[in-house]
């Protein structure tokens, strides 16, 4: 709860260092500085049924906004003494203005039939029965109604976050990503970021399958191929799977709203970007980023992560003096390894026979064969700061707990040299717990 | 299980009465045809993405719709794809969709492809298979019963092919009630995996019971809603060992408006144990978020946002890892008594601990921006700036991590003559990532130039060029890539509201070691021509 209080207070420091920042004006409500008791506002505004109040400085309709081709803005114009004598609007940016039919208590409508396309410079007006003005700084914007159905335009905006994505242009990425983003914004921002700091030369194609409305959100189910560069390393990585995005149509046009794994933006931050898993891709390989730039592949879990398999056997190769393999865990990948003790995998061989080497941060304990009849580990007991775990042999097990406190088993299969110490393969079979839980 | 012959039964059952019909009739083809020719060249076209070569890609979506006399109403709608690539489709003839509705005032029934919705926990799928609703009084009162295969391919319910995932199958009912002011629904989903199905593998098979409900009330200008669902689940791991794992979900959210303020927030509680076949969760945690909107004036606006969650919710895991994120904005509209601009400041906090101090991160981020617009609205202009700092002060690579970002955006809109629009965009982009293992800086520039002029009739013409340049400190190493590209279309009479586009497209990539470097040639032709048979 601390965090929550220190995010609260720091919130308030900083509204009101914003605050103190304003002129304030002794006439106007709290809430309204700088405006004054007689000076109208327009409180309302809504085109058809989309709320103006949300926008920025561009309002996008579609053509299914529209009824019977007509754009109908009505809202509610108020002045704290007095009353509203007019309302006028403009479509193009003030030259000429019309009179929008005035009801009860500031309450206006305007209709209008818009041309398909064509950007209007939207301005609007109240006048009191004083003769005070909101001026029309007050709501002046663009207006476009766009041809295209809500369908097209889901597609048309998805195909943009797609080049901007590939252009690694997180600033033009952004400007479609919705302020209601379901998953943590701020960690899709950061796992842009991170995406581009360790990817290169991206390239995704995807295939649309379908798109689905439901009311204003446009989810579209896609299979796609990707290519990507390894920034660290210069290795070329591919996978491929199904995935679902949601757009959603605001007032400033169609948005990204939610994402769901396996991801195809905001990879590194895939736990708190997606909010859903494509069951579809469940078991598939995707690539996965971990938090030093590693990028491999993993098979994608239940949950949004793309998490190791949970079993699985693998195979560690020795090449020859330094040059060996090593496996990940947590990226359920193999990884070429240059030197003692590994540096990128947890686990490594360099072809020692009875040796298993360690990465700094990793502990073990041996356990009792064979680790399919493990349930759930102690969690005490591990050896901590050995580099290596000296007599391995075939059919002997040991629980490891990695650096990132998550555990896993493994099982030695058989241990195979050829040509000499430096040079074979070992096999083991393994269980890993991405939950970070000792129960397998 | 399967289903080799529900596509070709639902083909006889709707093809018929779409040509029977003589009234209300419509029975339309929306075609579109792709054909590419890649070359790739130079000594590293290994790497190159694309397959070198012509290919042809075709999807046509068929839509008929027909009256059955009386109220009841028909529509069908499929999709065909055909494609001699594997890089669009693994499939050289597939079906994408297919689905078949039949309705009248108060009843649906849908056959084949359905986008099943009950409540977000429960439920938003698109399934293959069988749906009905029966609307009480009007679509807001009705109960909704749906049953299917979760897979998304047609092919995968043909034949076993070498992606596809385990067979999982399931469905529901929803009842739904609704007032004025107020909506609640109540929903029970059930969804199994096939144990048995080769292409399960290693999975863990999953068979669950899924009962929810969800619910939203109206009042003056909020809106609260909540969704609370209740899983009951069985696995079978791969090892053979079975473990059944129930848990619960609730969340309740809210949306106002009042006068010049918009707020909305939630509260999350998902259990560790809570697992959803249809429907979305995030399992494990614990959410609040609020989020706050102030048009104070016309000329000041402030927003603010504070989002915290947590998991480790039953202590199960070695330790609970904190998410804190907290966002602040305001944006100043006519700075510098320039009518049209805005200046936009923001800074966001975002911060990742663990119990056990295995982590603890934070980036923090300060933006700026500047938007403006010159000569009647012709030019409009924008200026980002935005510098992040990552601070890691326990974890695999502690330390702190600067990054840099620059954009300038100049965009033109112009009217060159009564029938011509112009557009035109250029846009600068540099990016400076500070390199954890150099401590210096690795930077990416862009620049993109890209011209269109639009025609009254739908014709338009346009080109583009990206220059791109990655430097990376990390691999001592830079690239380039420079894009050009050139496309026509229109969109004459004969397509039927279609179009007719051509592409030519040139990707040169460059780096150090002149052995990696390659070049792509594309061209693409595209065809969207649309058909009526019966006419509208």
């Amino acid at each position: 709860m601390n965090a929550i209080l220190a995010s609260v207070l720091r919130f308030v420091f900083v509204l009101g260092a914003l605050c103190s920042l304003l002129p304030l004006n002794a006439g106007a409500a709290w809430w309204e500085f700088g405006r004054s008791d007689g000076e109208p506002s327009i409180s309302s505004l809504r085109f058809n049924n989309v709320d103006a109040e949300q926008r920025d400085d561009l309002l996008v309709l579609t053509r299914d906004d529209l009824v019977g081709g007509l754009v109908n803005v009505r809202g509610k114009a108020e002045v704290r003494r007095g009353d509203i004598g007019l309302v006028e609007i403009s479509l193009d940016s003030g030259k000429n203005w019309a009179s929008a039919a005035l009801g009860e208590r500031g309450l206006f409508s305007y209709e209008f039939r818009p041309q398909l396309d064509r950007e209007y410079t939207f301005q609007i007006r109240a006048i009191s029965t004083t003769g005070t003005s909101t001026g029309p700084e007050e709501h002046d914007f663009k207006l476009l109604v766009t041809s295209a159905d809500g369908g097209r335009e889901a597609r048309a905006v998805f195909q943009k976050l797609l080049d901007a994505y590939q252009r690694e242009d997180r600033a033009s990425f952004m400007q479609y990503v919705s302020d209601q983003f379901e998953g943590n914004f701020g960690a899709l921002e950061d796992g842009l970021s991170k995406d581009f700091r360790f990817l290169d030369d991206i390239r995704i194609q995807t295939q649309i399958a379908r798109i689905n409305r439901q009311e204003r959100i446009y989810e579209i189910y896609f299979t796609y191929n990707r290519q990507v560069r390894s920034a660290k390393t210069g290795a070329l990585l591919k996978d491929s799977a199904a995935s679902v995005v949601g757009l959603r149509l605001e007032s400033g046009g169609m948005k990204l709203m939610r994402l769901s794994a396996p991801l195809i933006f905001g990879v590194s931050e895939a736990e708190d970007v997606a909010t859903s898993v494509t069951g579809q891709s469940v078991g598939q390989q995707v690539l996965t980023i971990d938090a030093s730039g590693n990028v491999a592949q993993a098979s994608q879990g239940q949950t949004a992560s793309a998490s190791g398999s949970g079993s699985g056997t693998k195979v560690l190769a020795a090449r020859g003096f330094n040059s060996f393999d090593s496996f990940d865990f947590d990226t359920d990948s193999t990884v070429a390894e240059t030197g003692i003790p590994p540096v990128d995998g947890d686990i490594a061989w360099s072809g020692e026979p009875g040796m298993l080497w360690l990465r700094n941060g990793v502990a073990f304990k041996a356990i009792t064969c064979p680790i399919s009849s493990v349930q759930t580990l102690p969690t005490n007991g591990f050896s901590v700061g050995a580099q290596q775990i000296v007599g391995i042999a075939a059919g002997r097990c040991y629980a490891l707990k990695l650096f990132s406190g998550k555990y896993a088993v493994i099982e030695m299969v058989s241990i195979v040299t050829s040509g000499g110490i430096g040079t074979g393969t070992l096999t083991f079979r393994y269980k890993y717990q991405p939950n970070g839980s000792p129960n397998f | 299980m399967k289903i080799q012959s529900i596509p070709v039964a639902l083909l006889v059952l709707v093809t018929a009465p779409a040509y029977a019909a003589e009234t209300d009739s419509t029975l339309r083809f929306y075609n579109r045809t792709e054909f590419l020719v890649q070359s790739v060249t130079g000594a590293g076209k290994a790497q190159s993405f694309y397959d070198p070569g012509s290919h042809l890609f075709h999807e046509t979506d068929i839509l008929a719709t027909n009256g059955l006399g009386s109220s009841w109403n028909s529509l069908f709608n499929a999709t065909v794809r055909y494609t001699d690539s594997r890089q669009y489709d693994p499939d050289n003839l597939s079906l994408q969709r297919i689905q078949w509705q039949i309705s009248d005032a108060q009843t649906q029934i849908n056959l084949g492809d359905y986008f099943a919705v009950f409540s977000p926990y429960a439920m938003t799928k698109g399934i293959k298979g069988v749906a009905f609703q029966r609307n009480f009084s009007n679509d807001q009162n009705y109960v909704r019963a749906t049953y299917g295969s979760f897979d998304g391919q047609w092919s995968y319910l043909f034949r076993n092919s070498q992606n596809e995932p385990m067979d999982r199958f399931g469905g529901g009912f929803r009842l739904q009630q609704a007032g004025e002011d107020w909506r609640v629904g109540a929903n029970l989903v059930q969804a199994a995996d096939r144990f048995g199905d080769p292409n399960r593998r290693t999975l863990d098979a999953y068979r669950q019971i899924l009962p929810a409900v969800d619910w939203e009330w109206r009042n003056g200008g909020w809106l609260v809603t909540g969704d609370h669902a209740y899983s009951d689940t069985k696995i079978s791991r791969a090892d053979g060992s079975q473990d059944n794992v129930s848990g619960s979900a609730n969340r309740v959210a809210f949306r106002s408006s009042i006068r010049t303020f918009n707020f909305d927030g939630l509260v999350e509680r998902v259990d560790p144990r809570f697992v959803t076949l249809g429907g979305g969760a995030t399992p494990d945690r614990m959410r609040y978020m609020l989020r706050g909107d102030w048009r104070m004036s016309a000329l000041w606006r402030f927003n603010g946002m504070t989002d915290y969650y947590y998991n480790n919710l039953d202590g199960q895991i070695a330790t609970r890892t904190t998410v804190t994120s907290l966002d602040l904005g305001a944006t100043r509209r006519r700075v510098f008594e320039r009518k049209n601009s805005s200046l936009s400041v923001g800074v966001k906090t975002r911060g990742v601990k663990t119990q056990n101090d295995t982590t603890d991160a934070r980036t923090d981020r300060l933006k700026l921006r500047y938007k403006d617009r010159y000569l009647d609205d012709v030019l409009d202009f924008s200026l980002g700036w935005e510098k992040t700092l990552q601070d890691e002060r326990k974890g695999t690579a502690p330390g702190e991590l600067a990054s840099y970002l620059y954009d300038i955006s100049l965009g033109m809109r112009a009217n060159v003559s009564k029938n011509w629009l112009l557009r035109g965009n250029l846009d600068f982009g540099r990016m400076e990532n500070q390199n954890p293992t150099t401590g210096s800086f690795d930077a990416m520039d862009t620049v993109r130039l890209a011209l269109t002029a639009e025609g009254v009739a739908g014709t338009q013409f346009g080109a583009s060029i990206d220059y791109g340049n990655n430097r990376l400190t990390i691999a001592n190493a830079s690239s380039r890539v420079d894009r050009y590209m050139l496309f026509w279309q229109t969109q004459p009479a004969w397509t039927g509201g279609g179009l007719l586009r051509a592409e030519l497209a040139d990707n040169n990539y460059q780096f150090d070691d002149s052995n990696k470097n390659f070049r792509e040639h594309l061209l693409r032709l595209v065809l969207n021509w649309n058909l009526d048979v019966v006419p509208r």
